[in-house]
């Protein structure tokens, strides 16, 4: 085919557009003095801005209170944020940027698994300090990496038995076709062998798959006494709407819904009538130290649709780096992790939490949310505080050794017998 | 009983399924049928309808009359796109691809800058209904419907109407038309805008029954471009009745005894057949059987 002018000039257009369009970061306002650097690596565009730009104000509302009390060891915080552009691709890029061209004391990183891995690898290569603000699969036992995010054992063991507990054993489990969606139902599977009960069903869902008819028919024929849900993004989110209207009725567990995307306020009721969460963290929770956060947050962010658990994650994490450089008396990498595993805890809006010296996880307190058919939040049941317990119970001890890995469930020879085939 | 059930559940599943592959499709298939234009921005043509339909629906005007405002207003968007950009294309197959893609682009980043990336969604009317032991949804069902009626209403314009009849005739030979005195570039942004407020109507039907944001036109898109390739552009009404019924009939009895991924795996797989056996997809296909039936 002859290249005319006409076919060519669009394709100029559209090549320099995608050049031009390459972003820029945005370093947000920072004081004068800085000399500690956080590097944090959040999507503000693509699939994923929704939660994530509630999760960077939860950094940058912790480092203004920091800096506002003068700093931490008389030096101002720095935080310095990249778009990751919900592009897992360009989360090893801008991680090594964070570390080679900010130097960087500490990357915080990542709303997916896959995000954060890609990350990951780059900070614990180089030695540097990486926390992933966000729930997760859990399991990742490693020196440099740390998680203010619930996990498995905190939300889906306690979650599942708790609706176990009041509706009966019979689950149906609609779980996202990748990483987190199938450990997560392997979770279940340890749960329904732990507290007695049955999955009658289990489909993984595509990550592009929208249409439900056939998965809604399955699970009318399997008669469960409820449905376990790890379904992600819009497309999956379409499950909502078409299940209402064949008005499947079915109360539902979701360790997904609301804490990240805030569907409740989203979708229209009832889609999500009768759904719990077992959550650490939602605007909802109901502490006066919830209150004041959020009065502080509302001074600052008036037209936050909403504050998720990503932000609490992010704001819960800066508090406790600036605790630990205070203890190490400096930013050295060893001396931080030394003081990070030295039992700090911090008032998080939902209650106190602690870093577990053993496992770089946090105890936390998780609390059961109940979506009604208008879509308001009432708390039916309050766990206390749960521990990461799973890995210490597989000999886990980062204090002692650097395992430098991620265990998954079928690591443990208990949960053998749970396993699917 | 436990037969019955099957039955009735599979025939709705099979419903929906074509339903909603029928309505994604068919202003994919006018706009490329009638001009050999690939819209690319298909999706955010849905897009677009959805929207209109959520905002007027929460700006107090009912559900069924939002869903005509966002038929009309992507119609409209389409006839302003089609005379500002698309008419520079017609003709090159690739430039107009690679125009609309930009177009697509545009139009959903666009709404992602100004709305975020979620909208409040339409609730679902009508209610539902239970049939041994399952339950089922009227208005998926009625969904169908609308597309069954919006075929045989396109069918009737092309044959009867004086529109009609000067849409045939620009495609089949746009100059033999123009020396006749047919306005070709009004029946080109005309027939532009047709497949448009089809995308719109699509979009704001299905904006009932799901959540509404920037990309959420590009769900459906892949399968109706399939759609649209099976069917072929010889005979737009045929083809695309040919199309969803093969395809949906795939898909629904894989996602049914298999599961979901088997289900669009199936779908493809038969379209990957029909388009080896039948190059220019079923409507060239029959029509030249016709031919020849005719011949002898």
């Amino acid at each position: 085919m002859r290249i005319t002018n006409r076919t060519w000039r669009p394709l100029a257009v559209l090549a320099l557009g995608v050049a031009v369009a390459t972003p820029f970061a945005v370093a947000l306002p920072g004081e004068a003095a800085a000399e500690i650097k956080i590097c944090v690596i959040d999507d503000h565009s693509g699939d994923f801005a929704l939660p994530n730009i509630p999760k960077t104000h939860g950094a940058q509302l912790a480092v203004d209170e920091l800096n506002a009390g003068g700093g931490v060891n008389g030096e101002q915080i720095e935080l310095i944020h990249y778009d990751g552009q919900s592009d897992v691709k360009r989360y090893q890029e801008l991680a090594n940027k964070c570390i080679l061209d900010d130097e960087a004391d500490v990357i915080m990183a990542g709303y997916t698994s896959s995000e954060r891995e890609a990350a990951r690898a780059v900070a614990v290569k180089n030695k540097t300090i990486f926390w992933h603000n966000n729930q997760g699969e859990g399991g990742i036992a490693d020196k440099y990496s740390f998680f203010t995010g619930p996990i498995p054992e905190q939300q889906i063991l306690t979650g599942v038995e708790y609706m176990i507990n009041t509706y009966g054993p019979k689950m149906y489990v609609l779980a996202a076709d990748y990483g987190f969606g199938q450990v997560s139902a392997l979770w279940t599977h340890v749960a329904a062998g732990l507290f007695g009960g049955e999955i009658v069903g289990e489909e993984f869902i595509p990550l592009g798959n929208s249409e439900f008819a056939a998965s809604i028919a399955n699970v009318q024929k399997a008669k469960p006494d409820f449905m376990v849900h790890y379904l992600v993004g819009a497309n999956q989110s379409q499950f909502y709407p078409q299940a209402q209207a064949v008005n499947l009725g079915l109360p539902a567990i979701s360790t997904v819904n609301l804490q990240q995307g805030y569907e409740h306020r989203q979708f229209s009721p009832p889609s999500l009538a009768n759904m719990y969460i077992p959550v650490a963290y939602i605007e909802e929770i109901p502490t006066d130290a919830n209150a004041a956060f959020i009065e502080a947050w509302r001074a600052k962010w008036p037209d936050e649709p909403y504050i998720n658990q990503p932000a609490r994650c992010a704001y819960v994490a800066v508090h406790i780096m600036a605790e630990a450089w205070r203890r190490a008396g400096s930013t050295d990498t060893d001396a931080t992790i030394a003081a990070l595993e030295s039992g700090i805890t911090f008032d998080a809006p939902e209650g106190r939490v602690l870093l577990d010296p053993a496992t770089h996880h946090l105890t936390m307190n998780i609390r059961m949310a109940h979506v009604d058919e208008t879509h308001s939040v009432s708390w039916v049941h309050d766990f206390g505080p749960v521990e990461p317990w799973w890995l210490r119970t597989l000999g886990v001890n980062l204090v002692r050794q650097n395992d430098g890995r991620q265990y998954l469930p079928w690591d443990d020879a208990r949960y053998e017998k749970y396993k699917k085939e | 009983m436990e037969t019955i059930s099957f039955i009735v559940s599979l025939l709705y599943q099979y419903a929906d399924t074509i339903g909603v592959l029928a309505l994604s499709a068919i202003g994919l298939i006018i706009i490329f049928g009638m001009m050999g234009v690939i819209n690319m921005a298909h999706g955010e043509m849905m897009m677009i309808g959805a929207y209109i339909t959520s905002f007027a629906y929460f700006a107090g005007v009912p559900s069924g009359i939002a869903v005509v405002f966002g038929a009309v207003g992507a119609g409209l968007a389409g006839i302003v796109l089609e005379r500002i950009i698309i008419r520079r294309f017609y003709g090159q197959l690739l430039s107009s691809l690679v125009a609309t893609w930009g177009l697509s682009l545009l139009l959903s980043q666009g709404a992602l800058l100004i709305f975020g990336p979620q909208i409040k969604s339409v609730p679902t009317p009508f209610g539902s209904f239970a049939l041994a032991e399952l339950s089922y949804s009227y208005y998926r069902l009625f969904m169908l419907g609308i597309a069954l009626i919006t075929i045989a209403g396109l069918w009737a314009l092309f044959r009867y109407t004086r529109f009609g009849v000067h849409a045939r005739a620009t495609m089949q030979n746009p100059r033999m038309a123009r020396a006749l005195g047919v306005d070709t570039e009004r029946i080109y942004a005309l027939t532009f805008g047709l497949g448009a407020g089809l995308a719109g109507l699509a979009g704001g039907l299905l904006a009932l029954t799901a959540n509404i944001g920037p990309f959420y036109g590009m769900s459906y898109t892949p399968q109706a471009f399939i759609t649209v390739v099976v069917g072929g552009g010889a005979d737009v009404i045929t083809g695309l009745l040919a199309s969803v019924l093969s395809l949906g009939a795939a898909k629904t009895i894989f996602m049914n005894q298999f599961n979901i991924l088997l289900g669009h795996v199936a779908m493809l797989v038969l379209a990957f057949v029909i388009i080896r056996l039948m190059p220019a997809g079923i409507s060239e296909w029959i029509e030249r059987r016709r031919v020849r039936v005719r011949g002898r």
